[in-house]
């Protein structure tokens, strides 16, 4: 049997196993897929007519640039290249969803998941496995493709390295769909609803990232036309200076973070429901952050660290207001995610957590629940604010003028007390059972709320340079409005971290949102202890209406109760069938 | 274990299925409320009940797909909830519905799940051979399973499930969507594996074939086992719970009195010309009652005897209460 397979050890740990960690990467689905797939035609349909489109779409571009004059060979190679990435880019958006949207909602509707999900294949190989087979496809298209895009380098004006960085961002964002797609199927009912969801989802995140970077690079293309697009991105992301190594470590390291927590959250919605396994994406939320903020700010600001260097003002706040503003949009999801987690945790699990090792007592942060979740919540957010204001002071404060100092201070002051007031929302509903997606819901309404009602009576009043704090702390905007400002400008001296809790509007932070915090906590430990969840301790959920509906039976049926006991008592020995139907025959409910 | 077992084998049959106290909520709703049962190897176990009685909740805790709530599952010693690999090596699950995949011909299809069960590459062809003969689907080998009829797509379901040689089938319904002679190659079928050793758990609505078929049965009616036991002891008990309409030529006021004279007969009544009656006898006695009347001149031109059955006592205990 597989479980008496010796395994490695070091000191007085199990070291994982290759095939443990791996399984067989789900081989047994993917080859199955593979055969499912490979006998219809809506793949080949695809990919013939996606490449057909961008053939013509690239041969149409080529014959109108040419009859130009006035365009040199070079702009040619460059605007080939740039619509070839944009049409991939709109596929790999708009297509690729199709291939994995609907790789479990398939199973479900046919009704084949179940004698798959019983099978001895572990969750995380079957999820391997279809996703093997849906990116599969894609990549198969993304590298159908490479011979078109070398029409661009007849022209020349294209490097090899757009190319590279070129089919890297394809790649990356191929695999985030796919795994995203997946992800989506594995919640969702139908097909219909999965491909609803994937698109929608992508909508969103297309709308932001336009807003974000790729409106920017559109622009700075319609601006200045003579340079491929990867390099209209690096310049507006402002890497072009030297550290586009580090943007492309960054770049990987945001597809390698999403792309495990949608595998770590696809593979947790495989399980049954309530066996909840967001110990890993804790870990991986805890050990992401701080790596990627660090990042970010190096790859925005590589000079800001060098004191020697004249780095211009404008460029050293826009990259602290994004780094913040990133921060901030993180800690609010991780705010939002785990504290709402499903309060009514599987006796597995609370057998799992309760039965570690003593040292493990002290990781219960890291275990599922929505009371841990909220301190994991309120404790990232306390760790990265400390983090980055002092990789603040340490390079950037020097440079910047007092005000902006203020502005980033008070931010990174109040936002992990203004997350914990939605951590201890997000806590209470779900103590008061509610479905984990309600309370989310809830949260994010009460969040939004929050950030508009001021915006709505202050959007005339809000200067520029607040706007991204305020999204990080709603705070800052009063504070901006003139509220007690003179005194807080007079009261700081180049010391400003020592004299952080001396600010009124942190003051009044701490005060409000602290009093939120604190009253949710409470209500939301009574009601948890009311309805019998566990809120530390991962004591099973001691189920009440069981003993009533027992106490109404043997009220009712004593005789049927009292021979049920001795049926009970002699099915461990000679077993229920013969004792039972011998004696009484009978079995009581409730009698175990 | 091993050990374990075998001296327990020698004495009396050891629980493949012990069910204690199983509790299973939906959200609010209970569907099962305290199941207790266990299940001896080499047994047929009929799982009966009404329409969302909880046979499926309970079957899909066996089977692992779903958590008990409260209460202990054990599957030869395994418990469902913290030892799901071992369980799932033990059991095959056929669901009451369930989908093949299009585009797999049957080799095909059972070469996905032998290597779903990990079954080692050089064993797959031969473990595959061996349950295409034992469900009679040899000849429908590069037949794609999307056209096979439904009779046949239930046989290689259960092909798929034997697949890897486990000690516990547990069938959700199989002859549900079945014709009279599917079901009848079924049970046949599933006798045969039973007498290879295998212990099954059945449940159906078709009462009658369960009772030729099981060993045993269990009886659950709103999240909640009413009745169990061996077909042998239900019989024991069923015994006496015949019901005996006699039809005279005319009325006749003494043949009330003859019946009572005899002591197998309970409640007798006459109405009109029929005598109706209880008869707690053995069958193969039954005859002394009807020899009472007929030496007395009695004048019977009609005898209906109703034998308590499987059907019978399901109806009695059961309301058809749905949750």
């Amino acid at each position: 049997m597989s479980s008496s397979e010796p395994r490695s050890r070091f000191l007085s740990f199990d070291l994982p196993t290759a095939r443990g960690l791996l399984g067989n990467m789900g081989w047994p689905i993917l080859l199955k897929q593979l055969r499912v797939d490979f006998r219809r035609n809506r793949f080949f349909i695809s990919h013939f007519a996606s490449l057909g489109v961008l053939g013509c779409w690239l041969i149409i571009l080529i014959a109108s640039e040419t009859s130009d004059p006035n365009v040199t060979p070079t702009q040619i190679g460059q605007k080939v290249f740039n619509a070839f990435v944009w049409i991939q880019v709109s596929v790999v958006f708009v297509l690729f969803p199709l291939f994995s949207a609907t790789a479990f909602t398939d199973e479900r509707t046919n009704r084949s998941l179940d004698l798959l999900l019983i099978t001895a294949l572990q969750p995380s190989e079957i999820v391997w496995g279809k996703f093997l087979a849906a990116a599969g496809y894609c990549l198969m298209y993304i590298l159908a493709t490479v011979p078109l895009l070398a029409i661009s380098f007849l022209f020349g004006g294209v490097h090899v390295s757009d190319v590279l960085l070129s089919y890297m961002a394809l790649i990356g964002l191929t695999l985030l769909i796919s795994m995203l797609g997946l992800c989506v199927s594995a919640a969702a009912s139908s097909n219909v609803r999965a491909t609803l969801t994937v698109y929608v989802i992508l909508l969103v995140v297309g709308t932001v990232a336009w807003f974000a970077v790729i409106g920017d690079v559109w622009a700075a293309l319609e601006e200045n036309g003579g340079r491929t697009v990867v390099e209209a991105a690096l310049d507006v992301t402002g890497s072009s200076g030297g550290n586009g190594p580090i943007l492309v470590a960054v770049f990987a390291l945001d597809v390698l973070a999403i792309f495990t927590c949608l595998f770590l959250l696809t593979t947790n919605r495989v399980r049954p429901s309530n066996d909840d396994h967001s110990s890993k994406l804790r870990l991986l939320t805890f050990l992401y952050l701080p790596l990627r903020l660090f990042l970010s700010l190096v790859a925005a600001c590589e000079g800001a660290f060098d004191p020697n260097l004249a780095i211009p003002t404008e460029m050293l706040e826009e990259s602290v207001r994004r780094t913040i503003v990133f921060a901030a949009t993180l800690l609010l999801l991780v705010a939002l995610v785990f504290p709402t987690e499903d309060a009514n945790l599987s006796r597995r699990i609370c057998d799992k957590i309760r039965g570690g090792r003593a040292w493990a007592s002290y990781a219960r942060l890291f275990a599922p629940g929505p009371f841990s979740g909220f301190l994991f919540a309120v404790l990232t957010a306390a760790i990265v604010c400390a983090g980055l204001f002092w990789v603040f002071e340490l390079s950037y404060a020097p440079h910047l003028d007092v005000s902006f100092r203020h502005l980033v201070c008070q931010s990174l002051a109040t936002l992990p007390i203004y997350l914990a007031a939605f951590a201890s929302l997000g806590f209470l509903l779900c103590a008061a059972s509610f479905v984990p997606l309600y309370s989310r819901l809830t949260v994010t309404f009460t969040w939004i709320i929050t950030l508009l009602l001021p915006m709505i009576f202050y959007l005339g009043e809000l200067p520029d340079r607040v706007y991204y704090f305020y999204f990080a702390s709603p705070l800052v905007l009063w504070e901006s409005l003139g509220r007690g400002t003179t005194e807080l400008v007079t009261s700081v001296d180049d010391e400003i971290r020592y004299q952080l809790w001396g600010y009124p509007i942190i003051s009044i932070a701490g005060v409000v949102f602290a009093s939120v915090t604190f009253l949710n906590l409470a209500i939301g430990v009574w009601l948890a202890k009311a309805e019998g969840f566990s809120v530390w301790s991962y004591e099973p959920r001691m189920a009440k209406p069981l003993a009533e509906d027992f106490s109404e039976k043997s009220s009712r049926d004593d005789g049927d109760s009292a021979a049920s006991d001795r049926m009970e008592t002699g099915a461990g020995e000679t077993g229920a069938g013969e004792t039972g139907a011998g004696e009484t025959g009978i079995v009581a409910p409730g009698g175990g | 274990m091993e050990s374990t077992t075998d001296s327990r084998a020698e004495s009396t049959p050891r629980p493949l299925v012990e069910v204690r106290g199983l509790v299973r909520d939906y959200g609010e709703n209970r569907a099962v409320k305290g199941v207790s049962f266990t299940i001896d190897e080499g047994e047929i176990f009929g799982f009966i009940g009404p329409n969302g009685a909880g046979k499926t909740t309970t079957i899909r805790v066996l089977s692992t797909l779903l958590e008990p709530t409260e209460g202990e599952v054990f599957i030869d010693g395994f418990c469902v909830e913290n030892d799901t690999r071992e369980v799932r090596e033990r059991i095959g699950y056929m669901p009451d519905q369930f989908g093949v995949y299009e585009g797999l011909d049957v080799q095909e299809y059972l070469e996905f799940f032998a290597a779903a069960y990990r079954l080692p590459p050089r064993k797959r062809r031969t473990t595959i051979d061996d349950v295409m003969e034992l469900t009679d689907l040899a000849g429908l080998r590069d037949r794609m399973v999307a056209g096979l009829s439904r009779g046949m797509q239930q046989r290689l379901c259960l092909a798929k499930t034997l697949i890897h040689n486990p000690k516990l089938l547990i069938l959700d319904e199989p002859a549900s969507a079945l014709d009279p002679r599917a079901r009848i190659e079924l049970r046949a079928l599933l006798k045969e594996l039973s007498e290879m050793g295998k212990t099954i758990m059945i449940s159906s609505h078709i009462l009658t074939e369960l009772s030729d078929l099981c060993t045993s049965v269990g009886i659950i009616e709103q999240g909640e086992l009413v009745d169990s036991g061996t077909i042998e002891a239900l019989e024991g008990r069923l015994r006496g719970r015949d019901h005996v309409e006699i039809t005279l030529h005319e009325e006749r006021s003494e043949a009330l009195g003859l019946l009572r004279l005899s002591p197998h007969v309970r409640s007798a009544e006459m109405i009109d010309r029929t005598l109706s009656f209880d008869y707690d006898g053995k069958p193969e006695q039954f005859y002394q009652v009807v020899k009472l009347l007929t030496d007395n001149s009695v004048p019977i031109i009609d005898v209906r005897h109703e034998t308590g059955d499987l059907e019978s006592l399901f109806m009695e205990l059961t309301r058809g209460d749905v949750q």
